[in-house]
């Protein structure tokens, strides 16, 4: 084999080594998965109530209201499915049920948030807002949690 | 005021490199993530570009060569070749994610889908490309693209410690709940995105279009020495407001209305107007640099007559290629592909290309048959080469950073 | 629109055809661009002489020059076979030497751009066929390769020619030496040693000195013994 092609072999394989990501146990790699979904889930969550609050003191204009709420349902219904679709290990079963009911509810309400944007129904904001605020602070929680394997 | 308008042309480059669709989002996430623990790596980028750009731009000035058409003249038609198709990926990516991020722009202002808006956008585009002015291009899109100056007035606003602040920075404090992996990704992907060939394709290119001559190299060193540096503040701006909101948040930024609302916290909706001017002509801008630098690559490797100096009819492959671009464009984007997810894949070829590019370069403006009398001096060689091994460097990180971080998550 | 800061025209002196040549762009009277050289067309005279009579342009002579070697000729194969049904397919654009006027960063040509690229047939070889070809020594051991060809005007009754005064002959690619043999102190300072480093073995040997030119086995012979080192331009 000639040598420039075995040194542009040697190249692609000490990358491919180097890149590849160390392997994790299965356990962790759900963990792991559910941190990042919740942690996404909790931005979405923290970005739809900052942009509420904003257009309650009339510091941001509808549609860009609109587009936010719309990009935060979205991600959570992406981040949701994700998780959702992974199997969970025998000993993350309980957790699981916690990640995606919390998920699914936190949906539901940026759902609503959307809903009432949409529809201009401005009096709902603070309450929206609120309840958006203990499901940021209920998903940062249990993001606290999953930072350590199960019990 | 003629004055002001001289320097647009690397207000507009700037723009392209620093606050493109994909740098708004990234620098935000990365001030929401890092804080300004990657200010420094912005910095390092500006002055690298600042380096290669001002080569450029006088080899552009003193020999009327743009950059790539050195390219392959310094690095034979095989490495040309290469560089070509890696820089086209980069650059192609990024003109697909422009056209998406102009819609996105338009989308936070109508709250039309970004998707419907794709074909009216890449459509105004082509327009712009085609027939409009280089000059008129370059002023109207630098200038409004300046109203991103609204973040730093913001960042002013919220009133941030700014001690701390600036010592995060300087000691490259990164918090504690991000791996050193993941902000050596970001680091790698910043100084990328601050340095990506485009820019100086655009810029070399662009002085060609201007008719720049030996005598104008003062004006060409203006337009990279004011130009870059804003893109730069900008960009750190950017990155200081969401570290400001989003950091206490612990919140992620990954669309471009979470990037605004930074804004809308510190200025209301008189400063949310003013960056959404900013978001259009920016991206808008981006968009018409990343086209016209894939019309000057392929053109000048080949030696196709290109420019908006010269008649269309005159450059004719040189506007069928950009139309060609900006029919693929749209049709990628109306498969309803994150525009976003677009740019950061495209880092990846950043890594070939930008050796590739940045050492043709210092070596043509060292060569006497080009540029006579005006040869680098001791300071652009010392700091070309230094770059040129930063460079390397960070090639070569880019891709196992990028595997190993599964793309900064 | 080009502002040539060296007025001083190559083609009065001494030149390298890969360097100087090769891969420029060429620009016709009134400043329009027109292509680039993508190769340049040798003749061979009954005595031995070898000299660049055109230069040449397209798609056929470009792909040839895309990759070296076996890789280079399957290439070449794949493109004929692609325009099998055209009779000139494999003909390069020619541009006749006579109809440059000056060159500097750029080919400047004497007429205007339009009709100017012809396919007139192929006449003798091509400076590729030069740059693929195997350089050994007298005992058939491989030396190196072509890295670039030294060209000298001399004005003649028929047409201009660009006569080879000699070979620079070395290891790695045509065109790796990015100029450096010419001007030793061409900066920047560290690209030039390494570069100049990893061109520590090449030199330079007259035409006259090569022996067995074969164009149609690809090799060519040369004495290790008329080797000379390289000269500054």
């Amino acid at each position: 084999m000639s040598r420039r092609r075995l040194v542009v072999l040697a190249v692609v394989g000490l990358q491919t080594v180097v890149g590849c990501a160390p392997g994790t146990p299965d356990g962790d790699s759900w963990r792991i998965d559910a941190q990042r979904a919740v942690s996404d889930a909790s931005s979405a969550v923290q970005s739809a109530e900052l942009a509420l609050n904003q257009s309650s003191e009339d510091r941001v204009f509808d549609r860009y209201l609109q587009t936010v709420v719309l990009d935060s349902e979205k991600a959570l219904g992406a981040a949701g499915d994700h998780i959702a679709a992974r199997q969970p290990p025998r000993s993350e079963r309980e957790r699981y049920d916690a990640v995606t009911g919390q998920i699914d509810a936190a949906a539901d309400l940026v759902s609503a948030a959307r809903i009432a944007v949409v529809d201009g129904e401005t009096y709902r904001y603070d309450g929206l807002a609120k309840s958006l605020a203990d499901a940021a602070e209920a998903l940062q929680s249990l993001e606290t949690d999953l930072e350590h394997p199960p019990e | 005021m003629k004055k002001v308008f001289a320097v647009a042309l690397g207000i507009l480059t700037a723009i392209g490199g620093f606050v493109d669709i994909g740098d708004l989002v990234t620098n935000a996430q990365v001030g929401a993530r890092f804080g300004l623990s990657l200010g420094w790596v912005v910095i390092l980028g500006v002055l690298g570009i600042c380096v290669f750009a001002e080569m450029s731009g006088r080899v552009a000035a003193v020999s009327g060569r743009a950059t790539f058409d050195i390219v392959r003249e310094r690095l034979g038609p095989r490495m040309g070749m290469a560089n070509l198709l890696a820089s086209m990926a980069v650059t192609l990516l990024t003109f697909v994610a422009e056209i998406g991020g102009v819609a996105l722009a338009l989308q936070l202002v109508t709250s039309v889908s970004y998707v419907l808006l794709v074909p009216f956008v890449a459509f105004i585009v082509w327009l712009i490309l085609w027939r409009a002015r280089f000059s008129v291009m370059e002023n109207v899109l630098g200038l409004f693209g300046l109203s991103l100056i609204v973040f730093a007035v913001a960042l002013w606003q919220l009133g941030p410690d700014w001690g701390e602040l600036l010592h995060r920075m300087a000691v490259v404090d990164k918090p504690g709940d991000e791996q050193w992996r993941t902000w050596a990704y970001y680091a790698v992907a910043l100084f990328g995105a601050a340095m990506t060939p485009y820019e100086v394709f655009f810029f070399s290119s662009g002085g060609v279009e201007e008719r720049w001559t030996a005598k104008d190299i003062t004006t060409m060193r203006a337009n990279v020495f004011i130009g870059f540096p804003l893109g730069g503040v900008l960009s750190l701006a950017i990155a200081g407001s969401t570290a400001v909101v989003f950091g206490p948040l612990d919140a992620g930024v990954d669309t471009l209305g979470q990037v605004g609302l930074p804004v809308a916290v510190a200025l209301g909706k008189i400063g949310l107007a003013i960056a959404l001017v900013g978001f259009v002509a920016a991206t808008l801008g981006a968009a018409c640099e990343t086209g016209l630098s894939v019309g000057y690559s392929i053109s000048q490797y080949h030696g196709w007559q290109w420019g908006k100096y010269v008649r269309p009819d005159v450059a004719a492959r040189f506007h069928l290629v950009l139309a060609l671009v900006t029919i693929v464009a749209t049709c990628v984007l109306l498969t309803t592909v994150d525009p976003i997810l677009v740019t950061e894949a495209s880092v990846v070829f950043s890594a070939v290309a930008l050796p590739l590019t940045y050492l043709p370069i210092l070596i043509v403006a060292n060569d006497e048959d080009y540029m006579g009398g005006h040869v680098n001096g001791r300071l652009a060689n010392t700091l070309g080469t230094v770059y040129l091994g930063v460079i390397v460097a960070a090639a070569a990180a880019a891709i196992p950073l990028m595997v190993v971080t599964r793309m900064g998550s | 629109m080009t502002s040539d800061m060296t007025r001083q025209n190559r083609l009065t002196g001494t030149l390298d055809a890969v360097l100087h040549l090769l891969d420029r762009q060429v620009v016709d009277v009134h400043g329009r661009l027109v292509c680039k050289v993508d190769d340049l067309e040798l003749v061979q005279t009954e005595s031995g002489d070898l000299g660049v009579t055109a230069l040449l342009s397209g798609p056929a002579a470009l792909v040839p020059r895309l990759a070296d070697g076996r890789l280079g000729r399957r290439l070449h194969d794949h493109w004929r076979r692609l325009g099998e049904p055209h009779l000139d397919h494999d003909d390069p654009y020619r541009i006749d030497l006579a109809l440059v006027a000056h060159l500097g960063s750029g080919v400047e040509l004497t007429v205007p751009r339009e009709g100017v690229l012809v396919r007139q047939g192929q006449r003798g070889h091509r400076l590729n066929d030069l740059l693929q070809m195997t350089v050994q020594g007298p005992d058939g051991v491989p030396v190196g390769r072509v890295l670039d060809v030294r060209l000298e005007p001399r004005p003649q009754a028929n047409g201009e020619v660009l006569w080879v005064t000699g070979l620079v002959i070395g290891r790695g690619r045509p065109g790796s030496y990015l100029g450096y043999d010419r001007r030793p102190d061409m900066g920047p300072w560290l690209v030039a040693r390494i570069v100049r480093f990893l061109h520590r073995h090449s030199s330079y040997v007259a035409l006259e000195h090569v022996q067995d030119l074969s164009w149609s086995g690809g090799v060519m012979r040369v004495d290790p013994g008329r080797m000379e080192t390289l000269e500054r331009a």
